[in-house]
């Protein structure tokens, strides 16, 4: 898919783990980590909303577009 | 009764129609090797009749009924011709079709039972189920018309140098329109459900 996660860069600007998104968010790790690594087929726009308030970003900061 | 106990009694059902069915295949395969061979210790004769289908036989002898005489014959049928001492390979085309539509049979029974064994893992909306349903489709789709084809092709040749008479052969192609109608809808099933299976992924890799 052409559309990439930088959710680790983005955890590791907030030095935070996945374990600890995952509680303040109260999305489970499996689900986390599914998106993480690129699995995800689509992303609920409440997620990113919570997603993007506990690490301070944008969805753009979150994925980027790379033409395969 | 549960579903799974059910599902258990289907699979067993299945089961005993592939036992009968690989028998019928074996029953197949001893008939042509006996024809084949025209072994000594068995009237081969006999298994030498030939199926033909007729649109009108009509009848010299008139029918009685009530005393009365009536010309009468018979249309649209089937039958065994024998003729003796004739040598023919139309007994061959015939079996020819009867191995294509039992192991046709045998196949969409080994799809089913693929199919139930996954059922009764709870293995549900797998894509392998959906692949195995397009399989029955197609399968059923060819057993409405590969042996009609092998069929129509042999009443042609059987018309083309047999003749008898008061008797005339059909040669129309006898097409199985509600096999066919299934198969497509088992195909059509089948994609709705590889559809459904899709979405469901898609459900579940949705965060």
């Amino acid at each position: 898919m052409p559309i990439i996660t930088n959710l680790d860069v983005q955890l590791a600007k907030n030095k935070m783990s996945l374990t600890e998104l995952s509680e303040r968010v109260g999305i489970t790790i499996a689900n986390l980590s599914i998106l993480k690594s690129g699995k995800a087929r689509a992303i609920r726009f409440s997620t990113l909303e919570l997603i993007c308030k506990e690490l301070n970003c944008t969805p753009g900061d979150l994925f980027e577009y790379s033409p395969d | 009764m549960g579903n799974r106990q059910l599902l258990v009694i289907i699979r067993s059902v299945i089961n005993i129609f592939w036992i009968l069915q690989l028998i019928l295949l074996f029953v197949l395969f001893v008939y042509t090797l006996l024809l084949v061979l025209n072994v000594d210790f068995f009237d081969v004769d006999v298994l030498k009749g030939f199926k033909i289908h007729f649109s009108k036989i009509e009848f010299i002898q008139p029918l009685i009924f009530n005393g009365e005489e009536y010309n009468f014959n018979l249309t649209n049928g089937e039958g065994r011709l024998h003729v003796e001492n004739l040598q023919q390979n139309f007994i061959y085309y015939r079996l020819f079709a009867a191995f294509i539509d039992t192991f046709l049979y045998l196949l969409i029974l080994y799809f089913l039972k693929k199919i139930f064994n996954n059922l009764t893992d709870n293995d549900y909306f797998i894509p392998e189920n959906g692949i195995l349903l397009r399989k029955i489709g197609f399968t059923i789709i060819a057993l409405a018309l590969l042996p009609e084809i092998i069929h129509y092709f042999t009443d042609l040749q059987v018309a083309k140098y047999i003749s008898i008479e008061n008797v005339i052969l059909k040669t129309e192609f006898n097409l199985d329109v509600q096999t066919l109608l299934l198969g497509i809808l088992v195909f059509v099933i089948s994609l709705v459900f590889l559809r459904g299976i899709e979405l469901k992924k898609d459900q579940e890799l949705t965060i």
